[in-house]
């Protein structure tokens, strides 16, 4: 039985048995992926036909360092975006993409950005002095009053309530966002 | 909450070819293309898709005919 990396050797000598072999193989996951990718058939189709045949034309300098079927797909994503970047030229195109891609790459957005703001919560609230950290994480994680945090610490209510004020004004653009994105998500 | 357009889409993906995408831009995109791959489904028709794209590949790779003169 023939195995992929001996493919890689008789299609660098030019055997098209081989070669088809290669496609046969690859195929389905490569078609699926650029139709997932891009929404449309004959779109993908273009995108691994192409892939191919710049492989074929390149065949004796091929230089594979992996396997080849990550060679396959590193080639397929990048020519599927190419094949975007076409798409969006093609003003009777646009509408699938605002149907097909948009969504999805924007729910990614939001995600991304929901990470990037609890982050920055973590990180500014890192820089708050330890004492105003403590009750603050008190206050809104432990859900304690004021009076049982002033009571725990031994602290008065009012040093405790100027604290959490403190916590808030460096907090309070990053919560905000944060509460927006908890709307969103949920 | 922002929300990206097409036009703001459009220049991601020219910043990303031409490789002036930011770190965010570049991660956006990535993961778009990750899920992709997770995502995939073979489609029912995939089999013969694939023999035609296979025509059009062979013909496209087959050494060029050589006319010859009487």
């Amino acid at each position: 039985m023939l195995h992929a990396h001996d493919d890689i050797a008789l299609i660098r000598t030019g055997d098209q048995k081989a070669f088809e072999r290669c496609f046969n193989r690859h195929w389905p996951d490569l078609y699926a992926f650029a139709l997932k990718i891009l929404g449309n058939k004959d779109d993908a189709k273009d995108v691994v036909q192409l892939v191919y045949i710049s492989l074929w034309a390149r065949k004796e300098k091929l230089n594979i360092t992996g396997s080849l079927e990550s060679y396959l797909h590193q080639a397929v994503r990048f020519q599927s975006i190419k094949k975007l970047k076409e798409i969006m030229n093609r003003p009777e195109e646009l509408d699938r993409v605002q149907e097909y891609i948009m969504p999805v790459l924007n729910d990614i957005w939001e995600k991304m950005e929901s990470v990037d703001v609890f982050k920055e919560i973590d990180t500014q609230l890192a820089a708050l002095p330890d004492k105003t950290k403590q009750i603050f994480l008190l206050s809104r994680r432990q859900h304690l009053s004021i009076t049982e945090i002033a009571a725990q610490l031994n602290l008065s209510e009012k040093t405790v309530r100027n604290q959490l004020h403190i916590a808030l004004k460096t907090l309070r653009h990053h919560i905000a966002m944060a509460i927006v994105l908890a709307e969103i998500i949920c | 909450m922002f929300r990206m357009n097409i036009t703001q889409f459009k220049r991601l993906v020219n910043n990303y070819l031409s490789g002036n995408a930011s770190r965010k831009e570049a991660t956006l995109l990535n993961k778009y293309l990750d899920k992709a791959w997770e995502e995939k489904q073979i489609p029912s028709d995939a089999e013969a898709q694939g023999e035609g794209v296979w025509n059009q590949i062979r013909l496209e790779i087959a050494p060029p005919v050589r006319s010859i003169r009487v």
